[in-house]
């Protein structure tokens, strides 16, 4: 089964047509990659993914479950990273925790989230404000609740960027981690790092479609060989 | 007379307010880098204020018109007071000392602490997000404008006992607006951030609702019981404290609804109370029931819209 299946999706901003027939797979258990330059529909698919943005056309399944038909069981099976500007600055971290995992229908919390909260030194900020806390702090906690309740997909938009270099090794790990466990990473980066490092998948988004894919065996082949940044920019000027 | 000392007041915080926003718009935007003359910002200043306070005077007069015209009273007096008042309060509030300086301090620092030593899922912290914002807006700098309002309202030789319970009054309406517009703020903030979350609108609603409608009951209370106790009959104090909730409830209703759909709300909202207020002047009690249908209606319709 597919993490995620993206079929034909459209949308728009008003007028303003930004995904023009976006289609896309990411099998279980693979980490892909969203590419692609600043305002070319990036986030927006990401945001078509966790329903802040309603498709006018296409359709999204996370898991088999269809995001129009079986709204629940999609959402059930999605671990949304969001941005740090849309947590509640009014609430501490650990009460950002506790709704969160409470909205999501989770009976206890989960302890890997607890350790990776740990790990990533994250433990001296539970009761300190969100407002108060820094950008990349921010971050780690968008992250923590992204996992909250074992999701089958886990989708990150720009999850590195502000985390310092030893947490973000730490959340590649945990990643990684969740990887074997069966589940499915798609993170939306301009870090060609992870892509040759880590991604099993890429694909480059140019205008609000996706003109180029590279599969597990092509990663595999690109990876190391510095060739992959080439391929990209080649791409990106078709 | 009434409208138009409220529509002074409403117009001099709105324009002193607003002007305080474009303040800090400028002074964190690019355009402090550019060489943009005093003069120009000023006027551009001013046609902002101008077009802001007009709308708001527009829909002030339509609804109070639509009010006035259901209750049978004379429409054009009750425009005139209104239109004037509005204008003197906007010159006042243009006129307004402005602060230099915006609050140093994140607006958590004026929410109560809630500490825990464990964490587990519960929805307490959003039940309490819409208590914790209202005291954020309703921090001392901004409440001591209000204070000096209510202190200057006492006619001369009220008693202390009356005097003190007419601040008390001031204070706890302006709480009770300002946790309702919390309400609206909080619901479509959550929403947002709740989206991808399988939370059902029932109980994102409820809990969104609870502790600030249980914070509006209690004032309520105190408000009817200090209008009682200072000659109001006791049965037209619970009326109107029965009326205020309904329309509350009304109110928040359909702001929560709104705004988890995540659409604007202000309109349907204006509506939805000039209705209720212009049937309760057809007849006493008709505004509650439908501040009441509202309700319900909104809470039922929400999974049709969805779908």
């Amino acid at each position: 089964m597919n993490a995620l299946e993206i079929r034909n999706v459209h949308a728009c901003y008003g007028n303003r047509s930004v995904l023009r027939g976006v289609s896309l797979t990411v099998p279980m258990g693979e980490w892909a990659c969203l590419l692609g330059p600043n305002g070319v529909g990036k986030s927006t698919l990401l945001q078509c993914i966790s329903g802040h943005v309603i498709p006018k056309q296409g359709s999204i399944r996370i898991a088999g479950c269809d995001s129009a038909g079986d709204a629940e069981g999609a959402k059930r099976a999605l671990g949304f990273a969001c941005a740090p500007e849309q947590l509640p600055g009014l609430l501490t971290a650990r009460q950002c925790v506790e709704v969160y995992a409470a909205a999501k229908g989770v009976r206890s919390l989960e302890s890997d989230v607890l350790t990776l909260a740990e790990e990533l030194r994250f433990t001296p900020y539970w009761d300190h404000y969100v407002d108060t806390l820094s950008l990349g702090t921010r971050q780690k906690l968008c992250v923590l609740l992204g996992l909250i309740g074992q999701p089958k997909l886990i989708v990150l938009d720009e999850a590195f960027n502000g985390l310092d270099p030893r947490s973000a090794l730490t959340l590649k790990h945990e990643i990684k981690r969740r990887l074997e466990l069966g589940a499915a990473v798609f993170l939306a980066t301009h870090s060609l790092d992870i892509v040759e490092h880590y991604a099993t998948r890429a694909a480059l988004m140019i205008d609000g479609r996706i003109v180029r894919e590279w599969d597990r065996a092509e990663m595999n082949r690109l990876r190391g060989s510095g060739e992959f940044e080439a391929a990209l920019a080649e791409s990106g000027d078709s | 007379m009434l409208v138009g000392f409220v529509a002074f007041f409403c117009a001099l915080v709105l324009v002193a307010r607003r002007r305080v926003w474009l303040r800090v718009e400028y002074e964190r935007s690019w355009l402090l880098a550019t060489p943009i003359g005093a003069a120009s910002y000023r006027r551009a200043s001013a046609i902002r204020l101008a077009m802001a306070a007009a709308s708001v005077l527009l829909v002030a007069m339509v609804v109070t018109a639509i009010v006035a015209y259901f209750a049978g009273e004379p429409v054009w007096p009750v425009l005139t007071w209104l239109s004037g008042g509005f204008v003197v309060g906007s010159l006042a509030g243009a006129a307004w000392p402005l602060r230099t300086t915006v609050s140093r301090f994140e607006d958590s620092r004026y929410t109560l602490k809630w500490r825990r030593a464990s964490t587990h899922p519960s929805l307490d912290a959003l039940a309490r997000w819409p208590i914790s914002k209202a005291m954020a807006w309703y921090r001392p700098e901004q409440a001591r404008t209000l204070f000096l309002v209510a202190a200057l309202s006492f006619p001369a030789g009220m008693s202390a006992a009356t005097s003190l319970a007419v601040l008390v009054a001031w204070l706890l309406a302006s709480y009770m607006l300002t946790l309702m517009r919390a309400v609206s703020s909080v619901s479509r903030e959550a929403a947002l951030w709740l989206r991808p979350t399988v939370l059902p609108f029932r109980t994102f609603a409820w809990t969104i609702g609870k502790q600030a409608l249980l914070h509006q009951v209690a004032c309520t209370v105190v408000l009817a019981a200090i209008a009682g106790v200072f000659g109001a009959a006791w049965m037209d104090a619970m009326y109107y404290g029965a009326l205020w909730l309904a329309l509350y409830s009304m109110a928040s209703a359909v702001e929560i609804r709104r705004g988890y759909l995540g659409a604007r709300s202000a309109g349907r909202t204006f509506v939805a109370i000039a209705l209720a207020l212009a049937a309760e002047s057809r007849e006493r009690g008709a505004g509650a029931l439908v501040a009441v249908a509202v309700t319900l209606a909104c809470s039922g319709a929400l999974r049709r819209e969805r779908a």
